[in-house]
């Protein structure tokens, strides 16, 4: 699983500050964070200026609402909770779902050459993003949390807002569908 | 037992919650069965290169927006807290900074508006009177018109998003007054305060050419937020002159898909 920012404590202790009128540790916390909470919009909408604009609604509504910060969770998990919330609030109303970012990814690609030896490594992570932005948005959704974050069940469950097992089974179900795209993408045959 | 019935097993295992006879269960099973220890090896593969997934970064504007918000609220914040007026007062003069606060010169000018309504109807009377009032009511309106120019040119976000909503105060506005909507409208780095000049250009938006300039302004936006609030503030206008920024929108793949969706809408209900 991936990994979160390290210094968890230090999170809880910045954004105590921030939340007593400390605000510039804030940006300690945006130093931090802001990277991967793009990337994990990124990821979920496919689409670079709506992420950063989210990333900046995000941090807007972390001073607008540091008052509610109780230190109860990690802060990590408040800050996802506020970036889905965010982001349910643009789309509210809309239908849109599971964005297709394959141009957003190639741009990205091809402005990062990789080493030859790495190419194949490179085209299997091309097929997985591609399978990865053809999933259903709650599928991707916790994927991202799992396997980007590292985030444990019991903080997937307080972002996504639902009981423990079901992040469990959510995720076990959309690890087997990535799978299943995945095949399908290379050419496989899917059991 | 049957791959069916492992599966949740499987399940238990990838979120590390398998113990005991159940994990003796599915190491059995996994023996015997090469589909299911195939499975296991590619799910086992798919979080591995989930989590190594190259990451991709925001572009350069996001720091240096976040700052300019994040000073703008510390700003805010220290005046709330210490509100004695601290910038701009020579020390020989304590307390000169006043003058340029907001909140004051619109103090003064409700201040001049009744003392010269009531010395209108002490000392004159009639058309006199009348006259006096239109005069001083032109002056605060200029004033107001001032305080939102002034603001809107300040570094910092908060302070020109405060000149937006001073905007609204502004009854009469000249051509300048709009040019600099417009102009905040276009090239302003931060998106909140592009997203309150839609809101304060709305209510100018009799005006053909600040009509104009939002169509105009439409076709330059990268910013999905400010894309939506301006369609939607064209097709409640029932702006026909923007149908064609609308139709470009709707076809250009490299937008993003809300934005497409909303300005096809929009087209539809413009006609």
């Amino acid at each position: 699983m991936g990994q979160q920012p390290e210094d968890s404590a230090g999170d809880q202790s910045l954004m105590m500050a921030v939340r007593d009128g400390d605000v510039s540790k804030l940006g300690i916390l945006f130093e931090r964070h802001h990277a991967r909470l793009f990337h994990y919009l990124f990821r979920l909408t496919g689409d670079r200026h709506l992420s950063e604009d989210l990333v900046q609604e995000v941090f807007v509504r972390l001073l607008k609402y540091r008052h509610t910060f109780r230190g109860e969770c990690r802060f990590t998990t408040w800050l996802y909770q506020i970036a889905r919330n965010a982001r349910t609030d643009f789309f509210r109303g809309s239908c849109t779902n599971a964005l297709s970012f394959e141009d957003q990814e190639r741009e990205f690609v091809s402005s990062h050459p990789l080493p030859d030896e790495h190419l194949e490594q490179d085209e299997e992570m091309r097929i997985l993003t591609d399978a990865l932005s053809r999933l259903p948005e709650k599928k991707r959704e916790v994927l991202l949390l799992r396997g980007l974050h590292g985030m444990s069940f019991e903080e997937i469950a307080k972002v996504m807002d639902c009981p423990v097992n079901t992040a469990k089974g959510r995720a076990f179900d959309a690890i087997r569908t990535l799978r299943h795209a995945v095949m399908e993408l290379r050419g496989e045959r899917v059991s | 037992m049957k791959c069916d019935g492992i599966r949740d097993l499987l399940a238990e295992e990838q979120a590390g919650t398998l113990e005991g006879k159940a994990r003796a269960e599915l190491e059995s099973h996994l023996r015997e069965c090469a589909a299911c220890r195939e499975e296991r090896t590619s799910l086992d593969r798919l979080w591995t290169m989930l989590a190594e997934m190259p990451p991709v970064g925001p572009g350069a504007a996001v720091r240096p927006r976040f700052y300019a918000m994040l000073e703008g609220y510390r700003q805010g914040l220290d005046r709330k807290l210490h509100p004695t007026p601290a910038t701009s007062a020579p020390r020989s003069w304590p307390g000169l900074g006043f003058w340029r606060r907001p909140a004051f010169q619109f103090g003064l000018a409700g201040v001049l508006i009744v003392a010269s309504f009531a010395g209108g109807y002490l000392f004159r009377g009639g058309r006199n009177g009348q006259a006096e009032l239109a005069d001083l009511r032109e002056e605060v309106h200029e004033m107001r018109r001032m305080v939102t120019m002034s603001l809107l040119s300040q570094q910092s976000a908060s302070e020109r998003l405060k000149g937006l909503s001073w905007s609204a105060q502004v009854e009469q506005p000249d051509p300048e007054f709009l040019s600099t909507l417009l102009h905040t409208l276009d090239y302003d780095p931060n998106v909140d305060v592009r997203l309150s000049a839609v809101d304060a250009l709305a209510r100018f938006a009799q005006d053909p050419g600040v009509r104009q300039g939002i169509i105009k302004s439409l076709a330059r936006q990268n910013s999905p937020m400010v894309q939506i609030a301006l369609i939607d503030l064209l097709v409640q206008l029932h702006e026909h002159q923007s149908a064609d920024v609308l139709r470009q929108l709707t076809n250009d793949a490299n937008q993003n898909q809300l934005v497409r969706q909303r300005a096809l809408r929009g087209l539809q209900i413009i006609g």
